[in-house]
């Protein structure tokens, strides 16, 4: 009879019945998936045949593979963990050591022990996947394995779990227990303050490949036209602003050296202080750099960003995950340019010996800055094509596309503008940023893409900064209808990217709409799970006041440890307080033994001498050391009368665990 | 002393073949002034056992056979006219002894039953309003036909627990039986029989049986016992405090007869579910004599060390 079996036998020792051995093998198996899109392919197949091997091992019997061959294992084990991880990130090794080391711990799963220690092990690595992506697929498929591997406990734990395949219970067991923890978890994602990781991580994001660069050459943009991923996504608090206005700026270029536009004066003047800056909301996706976008600007935004004189904004550190911040639109008005900067915005390198010729000539005719303007644009748009496959410039860049080839994107659009208003004494600046975007009417958002990446150019007229975007002389089609109109023809846009998403939709307009909805969705989880943190300060702001760190963890932890020391007690007010030496000492040697062979742990009805005897038979070498330590220990706890000999006790200890 | 014992358990054992774990329950019964119940069918060699115990130290020894139509007069005795004298003469039972087999118990009235059952427990006996001791060596074994239930009265829980030990001796071992066949039965082994232990060394062993000092581990250990058959939803009747102490003295004797100067937990589960046993009573699944008896099913859920 079975009914009083499982309460016998200590449940450490015992074990795991075949059901909860399948059981943890399939959410072992479950919890290693997602790791195989990190590691290289040799240590996902070498994790393939370990799992394959455990699994076989664990559906026959539960005997170890033998010594020699486990060794060997974790040796392999380690050398290739070693060599794929050499140069790589460190942290990229450590998770793949932990996931190399669970499954050969799989191997030699014998008692209920083990099993809580690769459960342990298995909550880990699913936590440790969420360094890798924190996609809304990604954080579905944890609360799914979380799930299977609490029932997994669930069926080792219950001994009416005994068939597979499964009855559900398990799962519905597990699927309780999770909801009740749910208040506990939405309460710390709540409140429970985010603090920065302590170390930095120095994962390689693939966004981080890709977006504007902090020097501008002609025909650098079209790099970032051959990619669609995201940049930024963009919420306004009140109307969006029409399309015409959408002009994202990112970065001012101040100096020209005939080749290159460079940033020069960036000395950053000052930090945002978090009031009243909510008309918009953009999530920056990572990226190498801190360049974050802005419509108009900036004077005020999310605290903690760092204000340009030239109104452009960057996040306190490169963009190693999704940013959030929070900007305001603000009005241009009128104001002072400093002789320094109108000097530094007039620097003119030296050649380009046409153009120079043909400002003069217009300035001897005596046109206004205004007309100048006009001129130059009016030259674009009679004489110019918009094209992303322009003729490779060399010598006197602007001269060439000015006279020659004649045709360009952007990039050399600007450029040649910047350059001739600036030999007019016009102070003006390059601009690097995005135009325009995808409306997502769902969840009412700009989905900025890299190939929406623009360059223009700002002069300063009438005593304020002004918007040129000779672009749009040449191809008024670019700024009003995006560049996806524009391209579709052309073959340098997604020229690496065949099978894109945005070419399918060309043809499949129910995918487009599909992908509307689906980028809908994900947008709300990064704005309110992922992106949370920049609105928890808020929330919290508005709740409690003003608060430090310290203030809140206190709040959230005080509660929470109160309630946990009650239920401690609760629990344990009916546990004697005291245990005794020998009660311990016989503890221990039971664990240790057990470790060794299951069936050599304590029973509970079992007393001293019983014990000793039974040890001794399974031990015969050991008998004599057994029986001493045995009647010792029970002449210091049980005979009153001649008094304790614990010095004879200790020694026989001594002397049985040397033997052991 | 105690090797005095062992050789007297050692002789009964000669008689009564294969049992000796029954006979050194009984003789630890009878150390700690308890009485004992024996619940077996007939033929088994209860008698023989009282009749040897009795032999071996010395003892004054009756034997009542329990029938239906028996009155409390009849065990306990009482005033009888005496014609010469012309006045009642007290007539004394045959409770008056040292001891008694109290053969098939539960065959008689409850109101017999619980007039000896006082006599156990007080050690006297009022006849006419006038208390009479009984002898300071008072060993009441009892037995019950635990089968033949028709026209008997079982003894409720509150009486068997006037019993120290409820023991059951069963069948022989096929070798004992084949010896036993061998020697023509024990009524001729029982004449051998010499007396090894007078009752004033009797009493001293009882003395000293009683002054034994008992470790806290030991207590602790009863303690957890009780407690758990009291807690435990497996027992609708748990161990009372006189059970506990019952258990307590029980293993004190047996610790004697062990040569021991002290209790260890052994002793109380060598003891347990002779004396235990009929002061438990489990639920469903623990059934006494099932494979999960009650008083087994305790000791292995109760922690031995604290």
């Amino acid at each position: 009879m079975s009914l009083f079996a499982h309460e016998k036998v200590t449940p450490k020792a015992a074990l795991p019945g075949l059901a909860a051995r399948r059981w943890v093998f399939f959410s072992t198996v479950l919890c290693m998936l997602p790791q195989a899109m990190n590691m290289p392919v040799w240590m996902s197949l070498l994790a393939g045949v370990l799992l394959v091997y455990a699994g076989l091992r664990l559906n026959r019997g539960i005997a170890q593979p033998p010594r020699l061959l486990k060794v060997l294992a974790v040796l392999v084990v380690l050398v290739v963990t070693a060599l794929s991880v050499l140069g790589k990130s460190t942290l990229l090794g450590l998770v793949m050591l932990l996931v190399m080391a669970n499954a050969l711990k799989l191997l030699e799963l014998r008692t209920r022990r083990d099993v809580w220690v690769v459960v342990l092990v298995n909550c880990f690595i699913i936590a440790a996947a969420y360094l890798f992506s924190t996609s809304m697929l990604s954080g579905a498929y944890g609360v799914f394995s979380i799930v299977v591997l609490l029932a997994s406990l669930v069926a080792l734990h219950s001994e009416s779990v005994t068939a597979w395949p499964v009855r559900w219970q398990p799962v519905k067991t597990a699927g309780v227990l999770l909801l009740q923890a749910l208040p506990l978890a939405l309460l710390m994602f709540l409140v429970f303050p985010r603090i920065g990781p302590l170390w930095s991580l120095e994962l390689a994001t693939p966004s981080a490949r890709t977006g504007l660069s902090d020097s501008l050459a002609p025909g650098e943009i079209s790099n970032l036209l051959r990619s669609d991923e995201m940049a930024f996504r963009v919420s306004f608090s009140g109307e969006p602003v029409p399309e015409s206005m959408r002009y994202w700026r990112a970065m001012t270029f101040d100096t020209f050296d005939g080749q290159r536009w460079r940033i020069d004066g960036a000395e950053q003047s000052g930090q945002l202080s978090g009031r009243e800056g909510n008309d918009y909301q953009v999530i920056a996706e990572p990226a190498a750099s801190r360049w974050l976008i802005a419509l108009t600007q900036v004077s005020s935004g999310s605290r903690g960003l760092t204000l340009f004189p030239d109104g452009t904004v960057r996040a306190p550190e490169p963009l190693q995950k999704r940013f959030t911040y929070s900007l305001a639109l603000q009005n241009e008005t009128p104001g002072i340019l400093s002789p320094e900067d109108r000097q530094r915005y007039l620097q003119v390198p030296a050649g380009n010996p046409r153009a120079r010729a043909l400002v003069d000539q217009w300035l001897a005719q005596g046109l206004s800055q205004q007309q100048i303007v006009a001129a130059i644009l009016q030259q674009y748009r009679q004489h110019f094509s918009y094209t992303l496959s322009p003729a490779r410039l060399q010598g006197d860049r602007v001269d060439e596309f000015f006279f020659s080839t004649r045709e360009g994107f952007c990039e050399h659009f600007a450029s040649a503008t910047g350059l001739m208003l600036r030999m007019a004494g016009i102070p003006t600046r390059l601009v690097g940023g995005y135009l325009g975007g995808e409306w997502n009417p769902y969840s009412e958002y700009l989905l900025i893409r890299q190939y929406d990446a623009h360059a223009w150019v700002e002069a300063w007229l009438d005593g304020r900064w002004q918007r040129i975007d000779p672009t749009g002389a040449v191809a008024p089609e670019r700024v009003l209808d995006g560049v996806e109109e524009l391209l579709q023809q052309s073959p340098g846009y997604l020229a690496d990217q065949p099978l894109s998403m945005v070419r399918l939709e060309q043809q499949f307009a129910l995918l487009a709409e599909l992908r509307l909805r689906y980028q809908s969705l994900n947008y709300s989880w990064h704005r309110w799970v992922l992106g949370y943190d920049s609105r928890q300060d808020d929330l919290l702001k508005n709740w409690l006041g003003t608060l430090n760190y310290l203030k809140s963890v206190l709040l959230v932890l005080v509660p929470v440890v109160a309630v946990l020391l009650a239920i401690g007690w609760w629990l344990l007010r009916g546990r004697p307080r005291y245990r005794d030496q020998i009660s311990l000492d016989t503890e221990r040697l039971s664990e240790r033994l057990s470790r060794r062979q299951p069936a050599l742990a304590r029973a509970a009805g079992e007393t001293l001498q019983q014990y000793s005897c039974r040890l001794a038979e399974a031990l015969p070498d050991h008998a004599g050391a057994l029986g001493a330590w045995a009647d010792a220990a029970g002449q210091v706890q049980y005979d009153v009368s001649s008094g304790a000999n614990l010095k004879l006790y200790k020694r026989c200890l001594k002397q049985l665990n040397q033997a052991l | 002393m105690q090797e005095r014992l062992q050789q007297l358990a050692a002789v009964i054992d000669d008689v009564l073949l294969g049992k000796p774990e029954v006979i050194r329950l009984s003789l630890a019964c009878l150390l700690a002034r308890g009485h004992l119940l024996i619940e077996d069918l007939p033929g088994l060699g209860k008698t023989t056992l009282a009749h040897a115990l009795a032999k071996v130290l010395g003892l004054d020894y009756q034997r009542v056979q329990f029938t239906s139509d028996m009155l409390p007069g009849d065990i306990l005795g009482g005033a009888v006219y005496d014609q010469q004298q012309a006045s009642f003469r007290l007539h004394k039972g045959p409770v008056f002894t040292e001891l008694l087999l109290a053969d098939e118990i539960n065959r008689t009235s409850p109101k017999t039953q619980s007039a000896l059952l006082e006599a156990m427990e007080e050690r006297q006996v009022s006849l006419d309003g006038q208390r009479h001791a009984l002898p300071e060596v008072f060993f009441v074994i009892a037995t019950q036909n635990p089968t033949e239930q028709y026209g008997t009265f079982p003894l409720p829980e509150s009486q068997l627990d006037r019993f120290l030990m409820r023991v059951s001796i069963g069948y022989p071992t096929a070798e004992a039986e084949e010896q036993m066949l061998l020697q023509g039965g024990a009524a001729d082994q029982l004449g051998g029989v010499q007396q090894l232990l007078n009752p004033e060394q009797l009493l001293e062993a009882q003395t000293l049986v009683s002054q034994m000092q008992v470790s806290p581990a030991v207590i602790s250990y009863l303690q957890r016992l009780a407690q758990y058959s009291r807690d435990s939803q497996h027992f609708s009747l748990g161990l009372s405090p006189r059970g506990s102490l019952a258990v307590l003295n029980a293993a004190k004797a047996w610790a004697f007869l062990e040569g021991r100067a002290y209790v260890l937990p052994d002793d109380v589960q060598q003891v347990f579910p002779a004396v235990a046993g009929h002061r438990l009573v489990g639920r469903e699944l623990l059934h006494p004599g099932s494979e999960h008896d009650p008083a087994s099913y305790l000791l292995s859920q109760v922690d031995v060390l604290s």
